[in-house]
């Protein structure tokens, strides 16, 4: 057979055979180079990328670990504080039994008291308290003085006093305020923020402010009785 | 004796084929050592990371279980930095109660032959009745008030006059 005017069994034949056995063995070895080469860097890569977000996952994992035990018991006591500031629901009783007991103190008339519903601000409910107090004129303007350091927290609205000699009657209208508790946790790979030394003065400042006192009855134990007819 | 090649001479392949196939024999065993190499050290090196991703993925886990443990109190803390956020919120909310120290540093230094009558407060001011005796405690008050620094603003709303209560003048205060 020939092929360009050469024979092939002539000529080309020993030639291709004595190649033939190198060359696939060098196509061969590129080929699987190239193939391992590719998916061996690919995998590394990856793997390496998976290392190192794991890592970085861990490590913030780990900060925030650490600022919970840190936070730890404190911050019973900060949620106590700030919930008896701000509570979660409409806190009118808790203010009008406070104003009672801060009348009470002064030795003050306190009557024509009166709730009313307000427009909230954001996630902030308010809600009006209006009240008549009576009787000598420096402890009506002591217990107005005061009602800003009891809890909940509460802002003057509105006074209108009327001064006869030593005596004096107020009618006035505060409001008081609440929010709902938060509904969602940040994400577990976010930092935890601790509080800031405002945050902290904060804090420290409502923990001073009068809280209500709640009574906690205690169930009493059953007794015998002696005659079950009387 | 001498080696005698039958083969005639179009049979036998060229000699720079023969170096050529040599060599590349030579390159194709080198290589594929050196593949051999490589892969193993690709492997070797995918084993060591695999090792280290279940150490990572074992702690990662571990935290994420001590996490879960102290959700409790990170709920509470989320709630308190709630709380304090909303606290700021109310506390710029217009209020009455520093104008009650006002009104009370006020009444402290009215001076002799004057009364409050009528007071209303507000979170932006004091409006005050206020009976006076005469003229001249009359301006005593007003000079009072002024070099108080209590007020920034003092406006005399009306002023009115009777031979009963004496002069009567009400004040806007801020």
């Amino acid at each position: 057979m020939e092929v360009f005017g050469l024979s092939i069994e002539g000529s080309l034949k020993p030639n291709i055979r004595i190649l033939a056995f190198p060359v696939i063995l060098v196509i061969i070895v590129v080929v699987l180079a190239f193939i391992i080469g590719q998916r061996g860097i690919t995998q590394i890569t990856t793997s390496l990328k998976d290392l190192r977000d794991i890592e970085a996952t861990s490590n913030a994992y780990e900060a925030r670990v650490n600022s919970l035990e840190k936070i730890g018991e404190v911050v019973i006591d900060q949620t106590d504080t700030t919930l008896v500031a701000l509570p979660e629901k409409n806190p009118s009783l808790i203010m009008i039994y406070q104003l009672n007991r801060l009348a009470d103190n002064y030795s003050l008339d306190l009557s024509s008291i009166g709730t009313n519903s307000g427009s909230p601000i954001g996630q902030i409910q308010k809600g009006q308290i209006t009240f008549v107090v009576g009787g000598g004129s420096r402890d009506v303007i002591d217990f107005m003085k005061e009602i800003k350091r009891i809890t909940p927290l509460s802002t003057v609205d509105l006074v209108d006093m009327k001064t006869e000699g030593e005596t004096t009657q107020a009618s006035m209208q505060i409001t008081i305020y609440w929010s709902g508790f938060p509904t969602e946790l940040p994400p577990i790979s976010q930092p935890i923020v601790e509080l800031s030394r405002g945050e902290q003065k904060l804090v420290e400042l409502l923990s001073q402010l009068t809280k209500p006192e709640f009574i906690t009855l205690s169930p009493s134990e059953p007794s015998t009785r002696e005659d079950p007819f009387n | 004796m001498t080696a005698v090649n039958l083969l005639p001479k179009e049979l036998k392949p060229k000699e720079t084929l023969v170096k050529l196939s040599a060599s590349l024999k030579k390159v194709g065993i080198i290589g594929f050592a050196v593949l051999i190499i490589v892969t193993l050290s690709f492997l070797g090196g995918m084993f060591a990371i695999s090792r280290q991703l279940n150490t990572a993925t074992e702690r990662q886990t571990k935290l994420e279980t001590t996490i879960t443990a102290y959700e409790a109190t990170e709920q509470k803390h989320v709630l308190v930095k709630d709380r304090l956020a909303k606290i700021t919120q109310v506390s710029s909310i217009p209020n009455g109660s520093g104008q009650i120290e006002n009104f009370d540093n006020l009444i402290s230094i009215l001076p002799p032959g004057t009364a409050v009558r009528l007071t209303q407060v507000s979170p932006t001011g004091i409006l005050i009745t206020i009976a006076v005796e005469s003229s001249s405690v009359l301006v005593e008050l007003l000079a009072t008030l002024q070099s108080s620094g209590i007020f920034s603003g003092i406006s005399l709303a009306t002023l009115g006059y009777s031979d009963e209560g004496g002069y009567g003048v009400v004040l806007a205060l801020n």
